[in-house]
């Protein structure tokens, strides 16, 4: 079938068809997948830009089929899958409480990630993964296994996500702040190592606050329609009219999760974090925002605006909030934002506080909403001993905030230092999946 | 020597030189036939053998034709000379793995000998044609239907999106309509696409369809070998399928409705600028009918900022929609190789295929 040349001069060596499988490590790309409770990120790296970035909501669908005798689930993932309402559907996550309580999802999440959305396949590729920065043994064990054993993946290594976002900003040491969508964990690196002893979490993250607007805004009487529920019709050329559609069998948790997605908008585009301390009678007299819902409806928002970004640093507000107070009453202890990080500080050897405390980090989707950097940095200089120069560092786009544990995976590992230390598949099968403990540290 | 720009399409190959506002001067079926004999492989069918789609879904998978069909189209179809080969911009799918690009740019360095190459996005090429660089671009192909939102000459691959639907489904669906309503007559899926293209129309709206389903309109219609066929209203059953994908048996939403989803993901500042400037490109989406019910569609739409679509102007050539990422690419190439910024020969020697990520976006 070849097509033969006549009179023709080949400057190279014909046909070469350099097949997927000899290519060397350092011409195909490495994958980086990043683990944050709300997103997952996956994409082919060339550094410092994400050519090609895919999210992926960390939430994944499954259908019950009563009568399915086997109880077998079909997963939907991603959001172009969720958008779309399905009958007993109902939304599950993986992750509680920062752990991963269901590998079969995080599974389905890796496959549609590999096969449908970057279209490689990953046998070929060696695969960083970042890691919360308080991962048990037991997690990155499974974690080596199922890419080792399933995935036949050649090589593998698990980088914390604090010493990732440490590297995306140049900076051997520092505070890193990352305040993501499930839970916000205050990590000190030094040289490149997490200070195991001095992390310190706490829940309230990106969801939490989004929830919390959710519930004020249904106490001022306002309903937040999921967008699957309305439908304009043309009554007369030129009237429209919105109407509701109903379809009973609809789950809870998919309702719930649609009306996530447009409160969390809500907040990504109006709330701001306040210079002073939330004070319900300063902000009684603030003028109101609008912002128009999907169905048309515009909606003010006031004082909400500054109240749930404070709920960071003051999380006792949140027993003002009507409906939250199951919270209150669980996690009475939770600290704010400035006192955590100053804990985890003060849990260091006091030789490196003084370099930890200039150079702080932030990252995360919840980092980048506006003004934070500039109250975080008030509310620590207060709070620090007077000797230390505290400088809060972020970068200044929003989306390299989000994504700067993925910039600093993707840095990481098209350095050619790091080559030699990556945790191969023969090593694995010599040693087995605890040897992880020690080529990853 | 004017640069080359191929835009290979699942089902049509638009080629020529860079002559922007003028429509390709060739444009050929992508479908090959295998010979099995020594000799050069054509596009015209003189023997009964296995037909070979060398570009499948918008990615090229068969190399060896892929190879053979440009070899036709540069040396027999634009003149080129062997020995003195010129430069070529080629446009790619959106989602285009890179292994795909990086083969393609080895195979034209290595087997072609050119001396520029360039490659972009066919969403992006969309937009230059019709005078943009911010916008919406829906392209409704044959073999699938990419939405991609672009954002100063930068897809937002975060919320594009690309689905495995396109005018070879809608043929398939022809098919099974017509086996239904005809069903002594044999048609030839050739013949099925060609009906296709004749008599496929979108009503209305979504009342307007369901009264068509009622009505015993038909035409009758005489297929090459001499039978006879009525066709009603599976014509308007093909053009409802893009806005109501469950006659196709998907669950999903109809386009429209994927197009507001995908831009309400970027974030609010950009949301006006990219509906109000939505182009709609590809061969289906030139049914007649289509860019009407499209409007009506969007004006149903809730908020406020509405897609609208944007009219080419009035110096390019008619039927735009059906070529519009090769004039974008014609009017790329304009300013693009006098500049310098191509991947050159020495380039590519230099660095070898992935050169092609750094250079070309």
């Amino acid at each position: 079938m070849k097509y033969l040349p006549l009179s023709w001069t080949w400057v190279h060596t014909p046909a070469k068809r350099v097949t997927p499988a000899k290519m060397p490590p350092k011409l195909c790309s490495l994958l980086l997948l990043d683990q944050l409770i709300k997103w997952m990120l996956m994409t082919l790296i060339i550094p410092k830009r994400a050519l090609d970035l895919f999210q992926i909501p960390k939430n994944v669908v499954k259908t019950s089929d009563s009568d399915k005798s086997k109880g077998k689930r079909k997963l939907y993932v991603g959001s172009q899958a969720l958008g779309y309402r399905r009958d007993h559907m109902e939304v599950l996550s993986p992750i509680k409480d920062g752990v991963v309580v269901d590998w079969d999802i995080v599974d389905g999440i890796w496959d549609h990630a590999f096969r449908e959305c970057l279209l490689i396949d990953p046998k070929e590729h060696p695969m960083l993964l970042a890691e919360p920065s308080s991962n048990t043994q037991q997690q990155r064990e499974k974690t080596a296994e199922l890419m080792f054993e399933k995935y036949n993946v050649p090589a593998l290594f698990l980088a914390k996500n604090a010493v990732l976002t440490s590297f995306a900003s140049g900076r051997a040491t520092s505070l890193v702040i990352d305040s993501g969508g499930g839970s916000t964990t205050v990590a000190p690196v030094h040289d490149g190592y997490v200070l195991q002893k001095a992390v310190a979490s706490s829940p309230i993250g990106g969801e939490f606050l989004t929830d919390c607007l959710m519930k004020s805004l249904e106490s001022k009487g306002l309903t937040i329609k999921p967008r699957y529920s309305f439908k304009r019709k043309e009554i007369r050329p030129g009237e429209f009219q919105t109407v509701d559609v109903d379809f009973p069998n609809t789950t809870e948790s998919y309702k719930l999760y649609s009306q996530r997605v447009i409160v969390s908008d809500i907040k990504e585009c109006v709330c701001r974090a306040p210079d002073t301390p939330y004070d319900e009678k300063a902000y009684s007299n603030i003028p109101m925002t609008p912002y128009e819902l999907p169905d048309g409806q515009i909606i003010e928002i006031g004082a909400d605006r500054f109240k749930i970004p404070d709920v960071l640093f003051n999380p006792s507000l949140v027993q003002t909030i009507p409906g939250m107070k199951s919270f209150a009453e669980t996690a009475p202890s939770v600290r704010g934002l400035p006192q955590i990080v100053i804990e985890s500080i003060n849990k260091c050897d006091v030789d490196i506080r003084r370099e930890l405390f200039s150079s702080i980090l932030l990252a995360g989707g919840t980092a980048s909403m506006q003004q934070l950097k500039e109250r975080l940095e008030k509310d620590l200089l207060e709070e620090s001993p007077q000797a230390a120069r505290v400088k809060v560092l972020a970068s200044g786009n929003a989306t390299e905030r989000r994504f700067s544990v993925w910039i600093g995976g993707s840095i990481l590992a098209s350095l050619g230092s790091f080559q030699q230390m990556w945790f191969s598949k023969s090593e694995y099968e010599e040693h087995g999946a605890s040897y992880i403990q020690r080529k990853c540290p | 020597m004017e640069a080359v720009v191929v835009d290979v399409g699942s089902k049509l190959l638009k080629a020529g030189f860079a002559v922007p506002d003028q429509a390709p001067s060739m444009i050929i079926p992508t479908q090959m036939k295998r010979m099995l004999e020594d000799g050069s492989l054509t596009e015209t069918s003189l023997f009964e053998e296995a037909t070979v789609d060398p570009v499948v879904r918008g990615f090229i998978r068969d190399w060896d034709a892929m190879e053979d069909l440009l070899h036709h189209v540069l040396y027999t179809g634009l003149g080129w000379e062997m020995g003195n080969e010129g430069q070529i911009l080629f446009t790619d799918p959106l989602s285009t793995p890179k292994a795909v690009r990086e083969q393609l740019v080895q195979l034209m360095f290595e087997t072609f000998n050119i001396s520029g190459f360039y490659a972009s996005e066919q969403a992006v090429l969309s937009l230059y044609a019709v005078g943009r660089i911010s916008g919406c671009s829906v392209d409704i192909g044959h073999g699938k239907i990419d939405i991609a939102p672009v954002i100063e000459g930068a897809v937002q691959h975060i919320a594009s999106r690309r689905f495995e639907i396109g005018g070879v489904d809608l043929t398939k669906l022809l098919a099974q309509e017509l086996g239904k309503s005809n069903p002594l007559v044999k048609i030839d899926i050739y013949d099925v696409e060609k009906l296709k293209e004749q008599y496929a129309c979108c009503a209305e709206d979504d009342v307007a369809y369901e009264k068509t389903k009622q009505s015993r309109q038909e035409e009758q219609h005489t297929l090459p070998d001499g039978q006879v066929i009525t066709i009603g209203r599976e014509r308007y059953t093909i053009g409802e399928a893009l806005f109501q994908p469950s006659i196709l048996g998907l669950e999903s939403h109809g386009i429209v409705e994927q197009l507001v989803r995908s831009i309400s993901t970027v974030s609010s500042e950009n949301h006006r600028q990219l509906l109000e400037n939505t182009v709609l490109c590809g061969g289906t989406a030139s049914m007649p009918g289509f860019e009407d019910r499209f409007q009506k569609e969007a004006s149903l739409c809730s908020s406020a900022v509405r897609p609208s679509l944007v009219k080419p102007p009035e110096y390019m050539p008619e039927n735009l929609t059906m070529y519009s990422a090769w004039v974008g690419g014609a009017i790329l190439a304009k300013v693009v190789f006098p500049q310098n910024q191509h991947i050159t020969k020495a380039d590519y020697d230099e660095t070898g295929p992935s050169v092609v990520h750094r250079k070309c976006f």
